[in-house]
């Protein structure tokens, strides 16, 4: 063999083995990506731990945070699939509410029984956000603009039907439906686990699933490979509102009552949940178990630091930091699946049409 | 009729002979440029005098746009390279400083408008982005822009949204822009440009495609006020008859080498038209190159249901489509051939849905649609297959995996009792990877992480998995290398060897002359000429797009 050759065989072998290391090195960061909010979370519990032990690590501490924030996993799971589509639904929160207090006020004011109460106050949220589709696709106006005036709308519609006070007196079925407890476990939460796996098999397990997907990374790809698109958009923003529906009747049933403010503080959360959530377990996708792990691992914190007695007012700055964080992580993720090795970086070039 | 811009002088500087002397206004001396293993460019040289017409014509990929490219400063050409601007050496690639000092206006071939913006914003775009002051002065930019619109006898509305005119209206504000650039009137403020003097350089690439008898006549007369001023006009053309009236000196590319300066005395179109397509072209179809008809299917295994596909009086004032009609069969390659603008590409885009036809039909066997009423998933259905130009934007989802590409069309097949079977799913993926010859780490990377040439194997496979009947091809090879060229060649060929119906629009005629049994070529929207059988060739597909 020449020189040449042998150089040539040599320089091969140094390829493969720095292929393997960073293939082992990409591994290694796939896992610390796709679990390290695990890790996050026992860091959070054994320092709460140790700062607070009498109370933070309690039965009823644990049963507090899994059934407070629940409903919260409903409404992020909500989220999923107009964020997954490329929409944003920035009036899911309202549609909570107006679920929560529409079933409240016919049962409790006007003495509806509550099996109808429940169910028109589901149904009203998914009509609002069949609504919102129809606005969205028949006059191509942006989700995000149309969704913030829903919102609004709503948040006027609520305060309306409640004269801004909180309704109570709600049937006591629906609130042991939703707060009753099995083994500890209360049912809202339980609630919120089954959405949870149902939402994550219509992701990974069902063809509609893809199809959404393929609409957010490309809308027009989506198009010209046959999916129709609008009829996905409209879909996705009647799945948010059907489950912020659920979300909010399930919300009236643990607090036992109606409260015509509770949209304002629940829709940051979810984002910053759901934006969490799509850093892990599937990173660079917004998915149903990245979602509930990050509830819970937020949830966790804003318990820990209220247990310490810090003001409410750091509630808001950890979820906004949350928020801000995950997008952040988010993106760092998503550059580096998008940029491969072979990938020649193309200096941005003025958009002119 | 039009009559001169007001304060234009029509007289050719040129004619007395006083601009060839002195110094040209632009010199680039030895220009190359190498992309991987081929050259766009080789060693060409370029001299802008003052007071010339100069003219630059060749066929697609001879490397006019290259070239173009490097004077405007997008492309730094390989070392070696020499660029003098006003008879003084200047660092390449040329920037954006040196091209304002120069007065070089651009007309390029996608105008350079932003579609969002107004006229007015348009006009000044570069301008205010250069602008260092707190307040734009908003009533002194309408009031120039008012003016200069006056002055090239432009008549559109300042304040109208770029998205609301039509295409030859962007063109003219385009080249309104352009020439106020090269007059000064776009310098910082009025007085500023009279005070400078400095003839400008114009550069129209290919800004007549669009433009009727009328505006064209328009242009002549901002390009003879150019040349007057003693500034020169750099015409980037497919139009010959354009070029041989308006250039004084005409330079011919071909395969990135200059061909030929031709002046204007010997210049007419069959000599250019020979220059462009080179005298010693061989035919692509040689014998033994091309599989015999029939043969070959092997591994692909024949096609479910031979169609013929036909489409009739297909229209879009839009797309610029008027009256096509044709018919492909079962085991052809039908190749659609065309200038930029001439609507060949758009053609197959509006039998697949992907655009609106405004009149037509479409018959794929025995299934038919209006050609207004066609949507792709029904087109899919009908079992047609578009692999479109832009692989990016319409063919792939980049940020998604190879095999959510590959098997997009099929994800349905993989559905058992309720879940994806996702480990059939990536068994078949790297099959197709396997088959296809596609190079990449592994079928669970994102798309963007691979090569051009890989992509477009992935967008060939992911509409072959759809099993369709007839395949739709626009550009299929474009910006591709020569392996992943030839591989997709050879599978196109065994495809219509096995019963598909295959129609293929391409502004490559090496692609045409090498795949198609016949090609249609099409100019201003209507299939002019039809080509096959032995004189089916690159050279007679070029020379029938320049006729």
């Amino acid at each position: 063999m020449t020189d040449t050759g042998t150089a040539l065989v040599a320089d091969e072998q140094a390829a493969d083995s720095r292929a393997v290391a960073r293939t082992r090195m990409d591994r290694a960061i796939n896992l610390a990506e796709r679990f390290g909010i695990f890790a996050a979370w026992i860091v959070v519990i054994v320092v709460f731990g140790a700062i607070e032990p009498s109370t933070f690590l309690t039965l009823a501490t644990v049963r507090n945070i899994v059934g407070s924030d629940a409903v919260l996993v409903i409404l992020g799971l909500g989220l999923i699939l107009p964020l997954t589509a490329g929409e944003y639904d920035l009036s899911i929160a309202s549609i909570l509410a107006l679920s929560s207090v529409t079933t409240a006020v016919l049962n409790a004011n006007d003495g509806m029984p509550i099996i109808p109460a429940v169910i028109i106050g589901i149904a009203l949220g998914a009509f609002t956000g069949l609504v919102n589709g129809v606005i969205m696709v028949y006059f191509g106006i942006e989700s995000l603009i149309v969704t913030l005036g829903m919102s609004t709308v709503l948040g006027g519609l609520v305060l309306w039907m409640t004269n801004a006070l909180t309704i109570s007196g709600v049937s006591s079925g629906l609130v042991s439906a939703a707060d009753h407890t099995i083994a500890g476990v209360p049912l809202v939460f339980v609630y919120a686990l089954v959405l949870t796996i149902m939402l994550g098999y219509v992701l990974h397990y069902l063809p509609a699933g893809r199809r959404v997907l393929f609409v957010g990374r490309g809308r027009e790809v989506a198009r010209l490979s046959g999916v129709r698109v609008d009829r996905v958009r409209l879909g996705v923003m009647v799945t948010a509102g059907l489950l912020a529906g659920v979300a909010g009747v399930l919300y009236t049933g643990v607090s036992g009552s109606a409260n015509p403010t509770a949209g304002a503080t629940l829709l940051l959360p979810a984002f910053a949940s759901v934006f969490l959530g799509s850093t892990t377990i599937t990173p660079g996708r917004f998915n149903a178990w990245g979602t509930i792990v990050a509830v819970y691992f937020l949830a966790t914190g804003t318990t820990g630091l209220e247990l310490l007695g810090v003001s409410a007012w750091v509630e808001q700055l950890f979820y906004g930091a949350a928020l801000i964080g995950a997008v952040i992580i988010r993106q760092l993720v998503r550059r580096r699946i998008t940029s491969g090795p072979r990938r020649a970086r193309v200096p941005a070039q003025a958009t002119a049409q | 009729m039009v009559t001169p811009p007001a304060g234009m002088d029509v007289r050719r500087v040129g004619d007395d002979g006083s601009a060839d002397t002195g110094v040209p206004l632009v010199r680039l001396r030895r220009m190359s440029k190498r992309f991987g293993a081929t050259y766009a460019l080789r060693d060409v040289d370029l001299e802008l005098r003052g007071g010339e017409v100069h003219g630059l014509v060749g066929a697609n990929g001879s490397g006019k746009s290259t070239l173009v490219k490097i004077l405007s400063g997008y492309h730094d050409p390989d070392p070696g390279a020499i660029a003098e601007v006003g008879g003084e050496a200047v660092d390449l690639p040329l920037r954006p400083a040196v091209l304002d000092a120069a007065r070089i206006g651009f007309v390029h071939q996608d105008l350079g408008l932003v579609s969002e913006l107004s006229v007015l914003e348009n006009l000044w775009l570069t301008r205010i982005s250069q602008m260092h002051v707190p307040l734009l002065p908003w009533r002194d930019l309408k009031r120039r822009g008012a003016e200069i619109l006056r002055q090239y006898r432009v008549g559109l509305d300042l304040d109208a949204s770029v998205t609301e005119l039509s295409q030859a209206e962007r063109a003219l504000l385009a080249i309104a822009r352009a020439a106020a650039t090269v007059d000064g009137r776009l310098a910082d403020s009025a007085d500023d440009a009279e005070g400078r003097n400095a003839p400008g350089v114009l550069v129209l690439d290919e800004a007549t495609v669009f433009l009727s008898a009328i505006h064209r006549e328009l242009l002549r007369r901002i390009v003879a006020h150019v040349t007057a001023a003693d500034g020169a006009v750099l015409v980037i053309t497919h139009d010959l008859d354009e070029a041989v009236t308006l250039c004084d000196r005409i330079l011919v590319l071909r395969d990135g080498r200059a061909a030929a300066l031709v002046e204007r005395d010997q210049a007419d179109r069959a000599a250019l038209a020979g220059l462009i397509v080179g005298q010693t072209v061989r035919p692509a179809s040689v014998d033994g190159d091309r599989p015999a008809d029939g043969l070959d299917a092997g591994s692909g295994g024949a096609v479910s249901r031979p169609v013929t596909v036909e489409v009739s009086g297909m229209s879009s004032v839009r797309h610029g489509v008027s009256d096509v009609s044709f018919r492909a069969s079962p085991g052809e390659i039908l190749g659609f051939a065309g200038l930029a603008g001439s609507g060949f590409d758009q053609v197959v885009s509006l039998m697949f849905g992907a655009r609106r036809a405004e009149g037509g039909s479409l018959v794929v066997g025995d299934w038919q649609s209006p050609l207004p009423d066609l949507e792709p998933p029904a087109a899919i259905r009908a079992g047609l297959a578009y692999i479109p130009a832009g692989r990016g934007s319409e063919g792939l989802l980049l940020d998604l995996s190879v095999e959510e590409n590959l098997l997009s069309q099929v994800s349905d097949q993989y559905l058992r009792r309720g879940f994806l079977r996702h480990r059939r799913m990536q068994a078949r993926a790297q099959q197709l990877v396997k088959d296809f010859d596609i190079r990449c780490r592994g079928v669970e990377v994102a798309c963007a992480e691979l090569s051009g040439g890989n992509q477009q194997k992935v967008l060939l496979a992911k509409w072959l998995e759809s099993r369709p009947i007839a395949l739709l091809l626009v550009e299929p090879t474009q910006g591709i290398d020569v392996g992943a060229r030839a591989m997709i060649w050879a599978k196109l060929r065994e495809l219509a060897g096995s019963g598909m119906t295959i129609v293929c629009a391409s502004s490559d005629h090496e692609e045409l002359a090498h795949l198609a049994t016949r090609v249609l070529v099409m100019q201003s929207g209507r299939v002019i000429t039809e080509i096959s059988g032995p004189t089916l060739t690159k050279t007679a597909i070029t020379a029938a797009c320049l006729a």
